[in-house]
């Protein structure tokens, strides 16, 4: 069943892949899709929708095929890939910003702190994108580096 | 004499320009009120350190919107733009800001301004002593990398700062000296912290964070003098004028609070200093007398980012956020710059869709899947240089009002920016120095990355341009308008042209500490001296 939640989930998966597809956790191995969802809907409710929609416009277009709910979904990561970019180099500039704004969202929800931080927004464990990275967080002083 | 609980100055916004003329003119015993609209924050309490929490712009500390972070955002339509970084609260942008100080290239200001560059260097060093601003003695392996691939790329050092010739030199910041291993106490504590909000040294008061924001500088010394009162939460949302003897004066300012009560303050004189976006939209929504040059020259020194990888590490993360610059005048500059792994990736790996090109770096656009995460895991390892070009003032790119979006306020601002070819020439050359300085200082050849960043607006400048004659600008030399007596603009929407590409916080500071002065002797007489508050 085609959703705009599994849209997204597809779109992020694609962005940053998880095993098999790649070594290391991934978008879907958090759930990006939650974050993202969060946020676009924060920013207007029919976002979520309107974005799926047009991923899955876009895909049917590229495919030269009729539109239909959840084609996104069903593509390879590299066609989704293609996909997006089509949608970021859209003519219509508001489809070029969801497609940034999409971007932007499934990058924070990983390599921000969402990934260790609690329902209240406490941090309670390391995030996955700090840890993947060798990030410490945020420090105190750091003594090296004193006079 | 102006009545009962009219203030003799009304500033509009609190940032980087207008708390600067708040301190001066309350320091003058002035009756100064400002309307901020935002929050008053407060470092330990407020500022968590977190990239999304701090920067993510929906609802995140800093960010353009109500003070109720559950309400979205104010609205912005853009055209030709990707992020706009504005910032509700006192302190402005300089809540976020790196700290770089650095002074306008002189050549800059003797093309285009209508006053000498000979005559700002009192009051930057008036601004450079009360801030301050400190260059460095200790800096952070990312900024010696930096350093390192600048000499052995040719350039020489360069002491400034005035800067009139291509070099490198350590950054200039309005940054506390770094603090003794000693006793951390006092000082920056080098924790790299400066665009997530500096909250440094532990325990510190508001007014000794490390990071100079005029949230911990001017906006504390106004208050100090007891002569400045700072409404937050306070929208202005028209600027109030009358006719005088045939001449429009203005009389002060409407303005919504954050519970939406709508409020009229008179003051004898009004200052704007809302940002390059806002003062523009204040005046166009307030009806004030046209010209055509107002909301017109919007400049952003449209950014781009050079990225290196080393087989060491050159920790993005550690040190003041930028600790070295290298200036090329009539270019802009390039710097060295720190980040969390968030803005890393956003930044360095999530500018334009790729394109062919041929250039010094081995990719160059967008990166996604599997090849942005090998990238990041080498984050530790990878160097990141900010390129600013002292883009061109083209009438073409400019802020007017949305016919089609609002807030609660007034008509949305729609803000237009298109890059002249010259000035994307400009972009590309100082995008091929970072790739060389890189290569030089030796990061991997195959790891060089160019993310073609489109177009945002972070250092946004110049809708409201000071010119002598009105034809030619909105402003006079001493920043008051030509077309209504008494009102003042304090902001970066007052500078003419982007600097020669130099990042633009201390000039807005020189130029509001002098404009301060010049509301002095026109309107209220050098020699005044008050008991306190009206």
């Amino acid at each position: 069943m085609a959703s705009p939640e599994r849209t997204i989930a597809a779109l992020a998966e694609a962005v940053i892949p998880s095993p098999p597809d790649d070594a290391t956790a991934g978008a879907g191995d958090v759930a990006a899709e939650r974050f993202v969802l969060h946020y676009l809907t924060f920013l207007g409710p029919e976002l979520p929708v309107v974005l799926a929609a047009a991923l899955d416009g876009v895909a049917a277009a590229r495919q030269g095929v009729a539109f239909e709910a959840g084609r996104f979904e069903a593509m390879e990561p590299d066609d989704r890939l293609h996909t997006l970019r089509m949608l970021g180099e859209h003519e219509h500039s508001d489809l070029r910003d969801l497609a940034e704004l999409a971007l932007v969202l499934i990058t924070a929800a990983y390599y921000g702190e969402w990934t260790g931080q609690d329902a209240a927004g406490a941090l309670t464990g390391t995030p996955v994108g700090w840890d993947l990275t060798g990030y410490g967080g945020p420090a105190g002083a750091v003594p090296g580096l004193l006079a | 004499m102006p009545g009962y609980n009219i203030p003799d100055v009304l500033v509009v916004g609190m940032g980087g320009g207008g708390a600067v003329v708040a301190k001066e003119l309350a320091e003058q015993g002035l009756g100064v009120v400002a309307l901020e609209a935002g929050a008053w924050l407060e470092p330990a309490r407020d500022f968590a350190g977190l990239e999304w929490e701090m920067m993510g712009q929906i609802d995140s500390v800093f960010r353009w919107g109500p003070i109720d972070r559950t309400r979205p955002p104010w609205p912005r339509v853009r055209d030709g733009l990707g992020f706009a970084i504005q910032t509700a609260g006192v302190g402005g942008n300089t809540l976020h800001y790196g700290g770089n100080s650095p002074r306008a290239y002189p050549a800059a200001v003797q093309m285009n301004w209508p006053i000498d560059y000979g005559e700002l260097i009192p009051f930057y060093e008036k601004v450079e002593a009360t801030l301050p601003v400190v260059v460095p003695d200790v800096i952070a392996p990312k900024d010696a990398a930096f350093i390192e691939g600048c000499e052995r790329a040719g350039l020489s050092h360069v002491p400034g700062p005035d800067v009139f010739g291509a070099g490198w030199r350590i950054q200039p910041n309005a940054i506390l000296p770094v603090a003794s291993k000693h006793s951390a106490r006092d000082g920056c504590t080098q924790c790299g912290g400066c665009l997530v909000g500096c909250r440094n040294p532990d325990g510190a008061r508001a007014d000794r964070t490390a990071k100079r924001g005029t949230n911990a500088s001017y906006a504390p010394a106004a208050l100090a003098t007891g002569n400045c009162e700072i409404r937050t939460g306070c929208f202005a949302t028209r600027v109030l004028v009358e006719e005088r003897a045939g001449r429009v004066r203005v009389r002060g300012v409407r303005y919504r609070d954050a519970n939406g009560k709508v409020f009229e303050q008179d003051a004898e004189v009004v200052v704007l200093a809302g940002g390059a976006v806002e003062t523009p939209r204040l005046w166009l929504a307030s009806g004030l007398p046209g010209s055509e040059h107002v909301g017109r020259g919007l400049t952003t020194h449209w950014f781009d980012y050079v990225v290196g990888i080393f087989p060491r590490e050159v920790g993005p993360d550690l040190g003041q956020t930028s600790m070295a610059r290298a200036d090329f005048p009539g270019d802009g500059f390039l710097e060295s710059q720190g980040a969390g792994p968030l803005m890393m990736a956003l930044l360095a790996y999530g500018g334009g869709w790729p394109r062919p090109s041929t250039g010094p770096w081995a990719t160059r656009g967008k990166v996604l899947g599997s090849d942005l995460k090998r990238r990041m895991e080498a984050y530790r390892h990878t160097l990141m240089i900010v390129c600013s070009v002292d883009d061109d003032a083209s009438p073409d790119s400019a802020v007017t009002l949305s016919p089609d979006v609002r807030d609660e306020h007034n008509p949305a601002p729609a803000i237009r920016y298109r890059a002249t070819p010259e000035t994307a020439a400009r972009r590309d050359r100082l995008a091929r120095r970072a790739a060389e300085i890189l290569i030089a200082a030796g990061a991997i050849p195959e790891s060089i990355h160019r993310a073609d960043a489109p177009p945002s607006l972070v250092h946004q400048m110049g809708t409201m341009r000071m010119a002598a004659a009105p034809a030619d600008g909105v402003v006079d030399d001493a920043c008051e308008a030509h077309a209504a007596d008494g009102l003042f603009i304090a902001d970066a929407s007052v500078l003419p042209n982007g600097l020669g590409g130099a990042n633009p916080t201390l000039t807005i500071q020189a130029v509001a500490t002098r404009t301060a002065g010049k509301i002095a002797d026109r309107y209220f007489g050098t020699l005044q001296k008050r008991a306190g508050r009206p």
